[in-house]
């Protein structure tokens, strides 16, 4: 037999890998494989109460997004119960976002996150939410207002990661506090409430209260988004922290920049509430066992300030602009600080500041001796602000 | 024409150094040593590094003989052969596990029922024609797919290294040394990749030269490093929520948020993933070689499509591949460092034997003149 020669050789493999690729086409004959199988999940809603776990979801399709229910005893018996429910299989891997039900403990939380994350379920970098209630509420109420703004839920968390004060941790970060040496995490509080009796005007110009946030009328009484200002901690315990801590928790994220920062400004004998935002921030938290245990809270935070009016007009003359920038300064030093102390003391009751990871970090030895124990350790902060 | 260029053999290495180590590793450091994966990473590196070293020694100073031609010239034709049966063995054995890495990967991140062994068939069919091809092929496909690769780990650490807590890389050895000694026991079947390039040996142009491709290593070996201390200092306090098959691309995006940007990272590992590849073809190709050697030529054909079929059929068998991982490192653990540390040495002494000859026959030779 004649043997054939290169040219044809290479034809036949490319003829081999055109028929290779073109069986990709018939990908739809394979269920698992076919997008309009799938249930396209956004973002999920969990709630667990007396055992059994809810899930809420808000469903991607082509032709705008849906909620869609699921129950069981753990979060894997709750989405088999929701792929029944509706005939399509959850696909989890483009959820953007989880909200956690108000009353989940640290327990059900991680629980949870470990399920969804064991399996790759969801992707690591999915944003981890409370809900002020129920997140079943919640997402219903958003998944709604959605339709009417055009925005998904995920969208509307992504924004207020990226301008309110509260940072929103990922599905990884959140887990890893709650499975670190200090078993705490904070999650920032998204509510939708019901407001009977309001104006419709709102509704129309949906442009929310003066809270801010997206409102809608439909299905009786009024709902809005309220953006979230406080975070919860998650723990053994869990509980709300306040507007001042939540600042504090906000100045020592490292992802966490935005939101409106009020000061007073103390000048010339009266005093004016300036606003500023910080434009950039270098921080970090030590904890250091020579001479006794200290934890010391660190930033470096450059500002600018709002409503530069006020400031500018009182300039000229006798008051020189550097005198001015260096009460500036100290207005927005003294606030953070403040704000800094707030979380502190917070953290002694749950540790959602990482201290204990961070002494286990750089004295595991004392880490050991202790027993992870800082109740005995002098709180210290240096905040350094400029304003621009 | 079955050489490679300078360029070419420094690509190959930079593919090379990261390719396997990229999918199970850095999960399987973490489930075994905890955080101190990240010292025993280090101290395989280096090791790697001295591997390369001597590789690139024997490579360069062969006089342009073969691998295995440069074993039966200075030990005799019988322990060329018997290395050849030993180290094809091997490589079929690692291509297995490479194999398994593979599928574990795509069957965890992408769908979990959708990839079988039969879709590894395509895959199987490339190596075998890769293995069929001169060693340029190698080479020029070295050239396409490193600057795919490289674009694909610069966009993702872009996108990752800012936001993560490295912090949580310490404490280190805190326990002792107990975890490092076992990281190093169990995982040379994930190391000692650079013994492939053995095959360039003789066929490999720029002479001393070559030892630039020690640079294309530390880049290689840097980029790994900060990609697999990523997955060490966020999962180093639940190491139990990874499995075999999370890769680096399951978390190269965590702290970014994909609420916020989505699933680019996949797309993006897909590019790095040509590097994988081009890795197992490499391996293809020394076991082919191998057998070519042992066998001859077309014995040696028909012994390599024997091979593809048994690898196909081991692949069609396993039907828990964690067990596959687990006997890797349990069971293969030894003969991967024997062969891959050990050929390297032999080549290293094969020249070394070659050269007293000839400087002896050069003394001879004067005594003689004189």
């Amino acid at each position: 037999m004649k043997k054939p020669d290169a040219k044809t050789v290479n034809r036949l493999i490319s003829a081999a890998f055109v028929a290779l690729f073109a069986l990709l086409a018939l990908t739809p004959l394979v269920p698992e494989a076919e997008v309009g199988s799938r249930m396209m999940i956004s973002a999920l809603g969990i709630d667990s109460s007396g055992g059994v776990v809810t899930l809420t979801a808000e469903t991607a399709g082509g032709s705008g997004s849906e909620t869609v229910r699921g129950e069981g005893a753990r979060v894997t018996d709750a989405l088999q119960d929701m792929n029944e429910r509706y005939g399509r299989k959850a696909e989890l891997g483009h959820c953007g976002a989880i909200v956690m039900g108000g009353g989940m403990a640290a327990e059900d939380t991680a629980f949870a996150l470990m399920s969804l994350l064991s399996e790759a379920a969801i992707g690591a970098g999915c944003a981890v939410v409370s809900a002020e209630g129920s997140a079943e509420e919640f997402v219903c109420a958003a998944v709604r207002l959605g339709e009417e703004s055009g925005d998904g839920v995920t969208s509307y968390i992504g924004f207020a990661d990226s301008s309110s004060s509260v940072p929103v941790p990922t599905a990884l970060t959140a887990l890893a506090d709650l499975k670190s040496k200090s078993g705490a995490t904070a999650l920032p509080v998204f509510a939708a409430e019901k407001k009977q009796g309001e104006t419709a005007d709102k509704d129309s110009q949906n442009s929310g209260s003066d809270d801010g946030g997206q409102s809608s009328g439909k299905s009786g009484g009024e709902t809005e988004l309220i953006p979230p200002r406080v975070a919860r901690v998650v723990g053994g315990t869990v509980f709300d922290l306040s507007e001042d801590a939540t600042v504090g928790l906000m100045l020592f994220s490292p992802r966490a920049l935005g939101g409106l920062i009020d000061a007073v400004w103390r000048y010339g004998g009266e005093e004016y509430l300036l606003q500023g935002e910080i434009g950039g921030k270098d921080c970090g938290i030590t904890v250091s066992a020579d001479g006794g245990l200290r934890v010391t809270m660190k930033a470096d935070v450059t500002m600018r300030f709002k409503d530069r009016f006020i400031v500018i007009e009182r300039a000229g003359g006798e008051n020189v602009l550097s005198e001015l920038t260096d009460t500036l300064n100290a207005a927005f030093t003294e606030t953070l600080t403040r704000c800094a102390l707030a979380a502190a003391e917070s953290a002694r009751i749950e540790d959602f500041l990482g201290l204990r990871t961070e002494f286990y970090r750089s004295h595991p030895r004392e880490y050991k001796e202790t027993n992870g124990d800082l109740s005995s350790a002098v709180t210290e902060t240096e905040i350094k602000v400029e304003v621009y | 024409m079955d050489r490679v260029s300078l360029r070419q053999f420094i690509l190959l290495t930079f593919l090379i150094g990261m390719a396997m180590k990229m999918f199970n590793l850095p999960v399987l450091m973490l489930r075994l040593c905890g955080r101190d994966a990240f010292s025993v990473l280090i101290v395989e590196l280096v090791i790697d590094l001295a591997l390369l070293a001597l590789v690139v020694a024997v490579v360069s100073s062969s006089g342009g003989l073969g691998f295995y031609e440069l074993l039966a010239a200075s030990f005799g034709n019988v322990f060329a052969k018997a290395v050849a049966a030993v180290s094809g063995a091997f490589w079929l054995i690692k291509l297995y596990f490479m194999l398994v890495d593979v599928r574990l990967f795509f069957s965890n991140t992408v769908f979990p029922s959708s990839v079988g062994a039969l879709h590894l068939l395509p895959l199987i069919v490339v190596l075998a024609y890769f293995a069929s091809r001169p060693l340029s092929s190698a080479g020029r496909l070295g050239e396409i797919f490193a600057p795919l690769a490289a674009a694909g780990m610069i966009l993702l650490g872009l996108l990752t290294f800012p936001h993560v807590d490295f912090g949580g890389l310490r404490p280190q050895l805190a326990d002792g040394a107990a975890n490092l000694g076992k990281g190093l026991v169990s995982l040379p079947m994930w190391f000692g990749d650079f013994t492939l390039l053995l095959t360039a040996t003789g066929k490999a142009d720029g002479g001393r030269k070559l030892a630039f491709s020690m640079i294309a290593a530390v880049v290689s070996f840097a980029a790994l490093t900060l990609f697999s201390a990523v997955l060490f200092a966020s999962y180093g306090d639940m190491p139990d929520l990874l499995t075999y098959g999370h890769s680096i691309s399951s978390i190269a995006q965590y702290d970014v948020g994909s609420f916020r940007f989505g699933r680019f990272d996949l797309v993006v590992f897909c590019m790095w993933l040509s590097a994988v590849f081009l890795s197992a073809g490499m391996i293809a190709a020394f076991f082919s070689r191998s057998m070519a050697y042992l066998f001859g030529g077309r014995a040696g054909a028909v012994v390599s499509a024997a091979g593809g079929v048994a690898l196909l059929a081991a692949m069609a068998l396993s039907v828990n591949l964690n067990l596959a991982t687990e006997a890797a490192m349990k069971y293969f653990a030894l003969s991967a460092a024997i062969v891959q540390y050990g050929l390297p040495v032999l080549g290293a002494a094969a020249c070394a034997v070659k050269a007293a000859r000839r400087k002896r026959g050069e003394k001879t030779g004067r005594k003689d003149r004189k």
